[in-house]
């Protein structure tokens, strides 16, 4: 039809310009004239539509009697202008009416959903702790490190700040009452941006299909899900994760839209194409989980230029072009902001803070009110000076001692060292000749490059000792542990030190030099690397001796000095340039976000219990009388989501064998059938992407983790929904003969399917909203026989 | 070995032997009109003679590549294969096994029976008697009551088939000849694939049979032409058999079952969309393929059990993995499962007052086992990490192990006493009791208190008992008899029972969860409604009468072997030896990441010398590794530009060369990624033999490549060019294999200096032995 034909059209720009519209409103018509919610919005339009499909059908019929080419393609122009001019009177602005009147409902139910209660409960509901600790560092702009990028806590900031919420209440734990703070402010920031999903899901589902019904159901199965709405309304940083996730989709669809080449390079492609990247870097400037929605984008343009490729009128050229473009605004574009934001971060964050021993010496030194800051340390390092030793790699640790030994089948039992990022009084080590006491009298002798040395650790009197034993986590090193008494050790207490790039005798610069410790009995280097120790080490990191004395984790770097006897020089430090600070961010955020482990006693959950929604997670409350809320989905939803990916793939399967058996479908089924599997291979491939990367990680994971896929799966289910209602009205036709039969069909089915939904939230609102009374075992409680599955806990 | 290799050859290529018909002297000189040379000197000497039957002569037609490769594969892994004569590495495991299979022991192991089995059926040829101890590596063999010769011996053997295996692969695919003996001569200069398959392990078994199935494979598809023909059949029948032999020896082949199982779904839909293919007979290429490949492979993986089964009948050292029903099938087996035998160990059956009892849950033993109900002196913390409070009274717990604080008396309500009544009375359904930990006499206690990790639940705890009189209503249970016999009466290991918490109406329940370090992981005890939950049936399981002394009466044993249907033994040994593999998780010295592998980053030490530096390291030969690798890069480059251009209708290849291509990268390179990148998402302890099936499908791609490189170009000097890039890698690669010679074979005593020359990588952990004897590793 106009479609498969109008390729072989000859190129006369103004036939060019008639032919593109042509195509574009034709194809809206035959979407419209698959969709059932236009056969059967009103009875006058179905006759009408029977009058101009007989008409139109009759035209092409005969266009396609002609036998010579030119005249075919005459006639087919022809024939498309008389059915443009009889569709677009009436049809495609009624479809319009129809679409508008359903996306304003849904928004108002999203809206309605969303900020009811939001003020509820009136205290720190779960990880409301962290992450209003993390505004709070913004608005008294102190240094914090976090594993997540910096994006979404300056929102919640900048939320807080514009509704004045001064940064002055603590977040101390879960449980804590607001009082007179305003903490709404940033409630319903979180909540209206949770809300877009909702429509960017509509827009979505509605451009790949073309059909209301499914972006309706779609962006119903998201309203009516207790757990996205939970997860949207307190001060957390997955409303703005998921938002930002759906808003990248819905540019996506919205860029498809303008993939036929009369839209190529125009302002609304641009426009699209850089709001797809716009979205893609705060995603992933939210959370790193924002790395999954650029895989989708990325799938999708490899399909779109691989696609481009294969179409022989294209020129290299334009493909080129076509690639730079892409390249310009989904990966040089997004990298641009995503750096933008981490500048704001680093610009607003210059005061000394909780976060300052996690980063290396140098950057330290920029951080208003750090010890390093304008160099108040002696500059030279002597004997009898207390140091504080940085491992130099990013991320490295303090060195570090306490009175804990390590436990009795991890090497020799001796007190244990390890390395430490946070600030504290056992990081203090005192420097000692090897072989001499210390004699506070004498005169003051630095310490030169070469000479041996002992390490007393100040608080407990022990000397940094080791010996030939296995070290606990890298077996093939060595242990390292804190021995002797008030000082005293043995021969084994015996480090020379090394600098860097220096000579034999070279002064040790506080900061500046980098030092190497080589145990002098056994001939290894004090090492540390990102392994942390299990519980009875504290979870802090490990410390070895390691026999490759050349690796590049066994340098170290003097940060804390403290002699009485030396004068606080002024030692100008090497500021690191933005990129660097950037880069060793980011090392750090590796490291401690794979190094994540659960807590002792929480509730942590494996991604296979997801999608059935085994377990919820506990916002607030779980004892009788408190105010519980209870981050679980509506499983109703969640279930009706999961099989639905059944049917879809036993559609499509079934299609696929049957294609390849060489049945051919009618062109408008086929073009119907391919648009509706497109839409729905691409959310599956987005489902797809949300969920499985979980099962490889193995760092500690929950159950919010899922609802980005949760949306995916949604949408899915909004085409399948649709693509089955309509068959299947469509086969009751076929089988009662009567074509009103459709309409009533669809609609009953679809009724009775949102009527479920609508009585299933109804039933578990109070997850969100929050219960009061005894718990769901108690024939009293509200909840009361809705505790279908005996792993929930409300 | 060389007769081996000679059979094969014949097999190749089918030759008759030539029998000449002697009918007459006529017909005898019309046939030999270009006589045979071996005929023709016999003939000439005996001049006139007419009558003369030609002996029975046999032409072999021998392929000297692959002869050269079958000769030197042999002799690389067979050469003084009787040293070290001592355990070395996982000998240890292998050797203890085919120990418990000379005894009939059953043990329980992380990989199929068939690899172990055939290692034990070399042993039973061989006479090996099962009375040697593989307790330690480096221990000396005793060759008069081990013969570890032999038992190396065969899987050397199945080892060196592996190399004239590849050559045939790689001619199969339509490559030449000398890219085969190329292949070949790759796979036999590969120090780690001749270091892997010297000694008592399974992977020679793995290898050779990954090997085998490719071979059918390649076989297979060379007759697809044919479908349904003998031959065809043939092949796809051996195909099913390797896989099912693959899957047999090490869980992991199930990548190669998935592997051939896209390949035959990619063939299946080829067909599917040929409109010459009748549905009659797709459903018949379905059905063959199915039984074939799925139903063969899975009973042959049965069977290797079943026989297993019937081998190892007696109890053993590994009884403890497996449940109660499993064990008691064992002979010796100390477990207790069917109450008509308690009158012969003296239990008894009726429940009395100040009986002393056990009581375990009664349930099937869920993934965590079973336990007892168990109390001991440690309390509950006073604070809970989420700032909840307890009752900081004594904890009661489920235990999974029978123990001296897993004993609970009977006590009637309100009073104290802890021994029978004359006559004794019988606990009914219905009645009040207390229940008095034995050990600590405290009584079980339930109160309204938050349970520690089920929050909804209430606490179970064992609270002071105050004598005489004195009945707290708190520690009142009413025993309530939900299942079994016994009219009514409360008996041991048939009545479940279900303890009711008097003041609260709530049943005691086990529920899953374990408690953290304070509570000893044991699991938590609470009460909670009765009525869904589960694990709130409890089972007596030994009982006493106010003995304090347990050793008296407790033990329990069970004489007589018990059965198990089969099935349900292979799914739970299979179950398990899925669970144990993923729970292999501690750190080795030796463990690697697979991200180290391709480019043979790390060395596995498997043997060292007690006198001397000599010694045996797993260490993939390097210069190999680091070409094949290369290999693979360079495939999926000249794909990826192949593919671009043949997008823009631009055709580099003629079509068959195109389609040869894909179908070296389906096989190859496919196979590779299949058996590489899934150790990425495992997070068990990894070793570099890991990687070794994946390295054979790496070493095949190469001379592939290279053939079709060699294909390109026309031009003499291109060709040129490329024999001798072939030449110069089948040179270099034997070279470093003799570099490295003296870590495969261990023979060689190397000074350190010569080690730390051979340490070209700093991540290789090369031993060496320092003057004073001690062990070092090599910086």
């Amino acid at each position: 039809m106009a479609l498969v034909f109008a390729p072989q059209l000859s190129g006369a720009a103004n036939q060019r310009v008639v032919r593109s519209r042509l195509r574009f409103d034709v194809r809206a018509h035959f979407c419209q004239n698959a969709d059932g919610l236009v056969d059967s919005s009103s009875a006058r339009e179905t006759g009408d539509e029977i009058r101009v499909n007989r008409l139109v059908r009759l035209d092409r019929r005969e266009a396609a009697t002609r036998l010579d080419a030119q005249h075919r393609v005459d006639a087919f122009v022809l024939a498309e202008q008389r059915a443009l001019t009889l569709i677009t009177t009436f049809e495609y602005s009624m479809i319009s009416t129809w679409n508008a009147f359903v996306f304003l409902l849904v928004v108002i139910l999203t809206l309605r959903t969303r900020l009811h209660r939001i003020e509820e409960p009136p205290h720190v509901a779960w990880d409301e702790t962290h992450f209003g600790k993390h505004a709070n560092f913004y608005l008294n702009r102190t240094f914090f490190f976090d594993v997540h990028p910096p994006l979404g806590k300056m929102l919640l900031a900048l939320a807080g700040y514009v509704t004045n919420y001064n940064g002055s209440f603590e977040f101390d734990k879960p449980g804590d009452q607001y009082g007179d703070h305003n903490y709404t402010g940033m409630r319903t920031f979180c909540a209206l941006i949770g809300s877009t999903v909702v429509p960017s899901a509509y827009w979505s589902v509605y451009l790949l299909t073309e059909s209301v019904t499914a972006a309706f159901i779609a962006s119903i199965l998201i309203i009516f899900d207790t757990g996205t709405l939970t997860l949207s309304q307190y001060i957390l940083l997955d409303p703005m994760l998921m938002g930002f996730i759906a808003f990248s989709t819905c540019s996506l669809t919205f860029f498809h839209r303008y993939r036929n080449r009369e839209h190529w390079f125009s302002i609304s492609w641009w426009f699209w194409l850089a709001m797809t990247g716009f979205f893609l870097s705060c995603a992933f400037s939210v959370k790193f989980v924002g790395l999954f929605v650029i895989l989708l984008v990325g799938f999708y343009v490899i399909w779109d230029l691989w696609d481009l490729m294969g179409d022989m009128k294209n020129s290299l050229t334009v493909i080129g072009l076509h690639f730079l473009a892409r390249a310009t605004c989904l990966i040089v574009l997004p990298a641009m902001i995503y750096l933008a934001f981490f500048a704001v971060h680093f610009h607003i964050l210059n005061n000394s803070g909780p976060g300052d021993a996690f980063f290396s010496s140098a950057f330290q030194s920029t951080l208003k009110g750090n010890e390093l800051y304008n160099s108040q340390v002696p500059e030279y390092v002597a004997y009898g000076s207390m140091i504080t030793l940085k491992n130099h790699r990013s991320g490295g640790g303090l060195l570090h001692s306490h009175y804990h030994l390590y436990p009795e089948d991890v090497g020799v039992m001796q007190q244990q060292i390890t390395a430490y990022s946070h600030k504290d009084e056992n990081n203090l080590f005192l420097v000692k000749k090897a072989e001499i006491d210390l004699d506070p009298d004498s005169p003051v002798e630095f310490v030169r490059s070469g000479d041996s040395i002992r390490l007393e650790h100040v608080a407990t009197k022990r000397n940094v000792h080791s010996h030939v034993a296995q070290a606990p986590l890298t077996v093939r090193h060595f242990q390292v542990t804190g021995y002797g008494e008030n000082g005293t050790g043995d021969a084994n207490d015996f480090w020379r030190l090394e600098v860097i790039d220096g000579q034999m005798g070279d002064l040790i610069r506080t900061v500046h030099s980098l030092i190497r410790l080589i145990h002098v009995n056994v001939g290894c280097a004090l090492h540390s690397h990102d392994k942390q120790l299990p519980k009875w080490g504290w979870e802090q990191l490990e410390v070895t001796c390691n026999p490759v004395v050349r690796d590049s984790n066994n340098l170290w770097n003097v940060e804390g000095h403290v002699n009485d006897k030396l004068p606080k020089g002024n030692v100008n430090f090497f500021k690191p340039s933005f990129f660097q600070a950037v880069i060793e961010a980011h090392k750090i955020m590796t490291q401690v976000n794979s190094n994540l482990k659960p807590k002792e006693g929480e509730v942590t959950s494996k991604p296979w219990q997801w999608p059935i929604n085994y377990r919820g997670q506990r916002f607030s409350g779980y004892l009788a009388d408190s105010f519980r809320v209870y981050l679980l989905g509506n499983p109703v939803v969640f279930w009706a989501n999961l099989s639905w990916i059944v049917v879809f793939c036993a559609l499509f399967s079934v299609r696929a064998v049957v294609l390849q058996r060489g049945y051919r479908e009618s062109s408008d089924v086929k073009q119907y059938r391919d648009r509706m599997s497109f839409a729905a291979l691409f959310f599956l491939l987005g489902w797809f992407l949300h969920y499985f990367p979980f099962f490889l990680m193995g760092r500690v994971l929950y159950f919010h983790h899922y609802f980005p896929a949760f949306l995916y799966n949604s949408m899915l289910t909004g085409v399948v929904v649709e693509f089955v209602l309509k068959s299947v009205s469509k086969v009751v036709t076929l089988w009662s003969k009567q074509r009103h039969h459709e309409t009533i069909v669809y609609f009953t089915l679809l009724g009775l399917f949102v009527a479920l939904l609508t009585q299933s939230f109804t039933l578990f609102s109070g997850l969100s909203y929050g219960m009061e009374g005894p718990l769901s075992d108690n024939l009293n409680s509200t909840m009361y026989g809705l505790k279908w599955m005996d792993s929930w806990e409300f | 070995m060389k007769e081996a290799s000679g059979k094969k050859k014949s097999s190749k290529k089918p030759k008759e032997p030539i029998e000449e018909p002697s009918k007459d002297a006529k017909t005898d000189s019309e046939l030999s009109g270009p006589p045979s040379p071996s005929n023709k000197p016999e003939r000439d000497e005996r001049g006139t003679t007419t009558l003369q039957t030609p002996p029975i002569t046999w032409q072999i037609n021998v392929n000297p590549l692959l002869a050269i490769v079958a000769i030197l594969s042999a002799t690389t892994r067979l050469w003084r294969l009787e040293d070290p004569s001592e355990i070395v590495f996982d000998e240890v495991h292998f050797g203890k096994f085919v120990t418990y299979y000379t005894h009939g022991i059953y043990f329980f192991d992380v990989h199929p029976p068939l690899g172990k089995q055939l290692l034990a059926l070399v042993a039973h040829w061989t006479n090996y008697d099962g009375a040697f101890d593989f307790d330690v590596i480096g221990r000396e063999y005793d060759p008069k009551r081990v013969p570890y010769y032999y038992m190396r011996l065969f899987p050397a053997l199945a080892g060196a088939c592996v190399p004239p295996l590849a050559y045939q692969i790689v001619a199969l695919t339509g490559a030449s000849h000398w890219s085969a003996f190329l292949t070949g001569i790759l796979l036999v200069f590969d120090n780690a694939m001749v270091t892997q398959t010297r000694f008592i392990l399974l992977d020679a078994w793995l290898l050779v049979f990954v090997a085998l199935v490719l071979y059918s494979y390649a076989k297979f598809k060379s007759f697809c032409d044919r479908p349904f023909s003998v031959e065809w059949s043939l092949w796809l029948g051996l195909l099913g058999f390797f896989l099912g032999c693959v899957v047999s020896v090490k869980l992991f082949g199930f990548f190669l079952f998935l592997f051939l199982g896209f390949h035959t779904l990619a063939d299946l839909w080829r067909l599917l969309g040929d409109s010459a293919t009748s549905n009659s007979i797709l459903c018949k290429h379905f059905a063959l393929r199915f039984v074939a490949l799925l139903l063969l492979p899975l009973l042959i993986f049965a069977s290797t059990f079943w026989i297993e089964f019937r081998l190892l009948h007696k109890s053993g050292p590994h009884d403890a993995f497996m449940s109660r029903d499993f064990q008691a099938t064992l002979a010796g087996s100390r477990v207790l499962t069917h109450p008509e035998e308690l009158p012969q160990i003296g239990q008894e059956y009726r429940i009395a007052y100040g009986s002393h009892v056990t009581l375990r849950r009664s349930r099937a033993p869920t993934s965590e086992g079973e336990c007892w109900l168990h109390s001991h002196a440690h309390l509950y913390p006073v604070r809970y990490p989420d700032e909840r409070g307890s009752s900081a009274q004594q904890q009661v717990t489920c235990y999974n192990f029978r123990d001296e604080n897993n004993w609970w008396a009977i006590q009637r309500r309100g009073t104290t006493n802890v021994t029978l009544d004359n006559p004794p009375v019988v606990v009914r359904d219905g009645d009040v009791v207390h229940l008095v930990h034995r050990t600590t006499t405290r009584r079980l206690n339930s109160h309204n208190v938050a349970a520690p990790m089920t929050p909804t639940n209430q606490e179970v705890s064992g609270y002071i008992n105050y004598g005489d009189n004195v009945s707290v209503p708190h520690e009142e249970w009413i025993v309530k008899i939900v299942g079994g016999g016994g009219g009514g009466d409360w008996t041991s290991t048939t009545s479940q029972v279900k303890l009711v918490h008097a003041h609260s109406g709530q049943a005691l329940r086990m529920t899953e969860k374990r408690l953290p370090e304070w509570g000893f992981y044991q699991f938590e005890v609470t009460t909670n409604s009765e009525s869904p939950a589960d694990g709130t049936e409890w089972i007596v399981e030994e009982v006493q009468f106010g003995v304090r002394d347990s050793n008296a009466t407790s033990a329990v044993a069970s004489p007589l072997p018990r059965t198990m249907s089969f099935l349900s033994k292979l799914y739970e040994v299979v179950a398990l030896m899925v669970t144990k593999n993923s729970e292999l998780v501690e750190d080795h010295a030796f463990s690697s990441r697979p991200g180290e592998w391709p480019l043979a980053g790390r060395t596995i030490a498997y043997w060292m010398s007690n006198s001397t530096s000599a010694q045996i390291q797993l260490i993939g030969n390097p210069l190999l590794w680091w070409t094949a690798s290369l290999s693979v890069v360079g495939y999926s480059a000249l794909l990826g530009f192949y593919l671009l251009r043949r997008r823009r209708r631009k055709y580099d290849v003629d079509e068959d060369e195109w389609r040869r291509y894909v179908s070296i990268g389906w096989l190859f390179v496919g196979g590779w990624a299949m058996h590489y990148l899934p150790f990425f998402a495992m997070g068990r302890a990894l070793f570099l033999h890991h990687y070794l099936p994946a390295s054979i499908f790496k070493v095949l791609l190469l001379p592939c490549l290279l053939d079709h490189v060699y294909r390109l170009f026309g031009f003499p000097w291109w060709r040129r060019v490329i024999v001798g890039v072939g030449c110069l890698i089948g040179i270099a690669v034997a070279l470093s294999f003799w570099y490295f010679s003296a870590f495969t074979y261990g023979l060689q005593t190397l000074d350190g200096e010569a080690i730390l020359a051979r340490k070209w990588l700093t991540t290789w952990d090369f031993l060496v032995r320092r003057p004073d004897g001690q062990l070092g590793l090599l910086y």
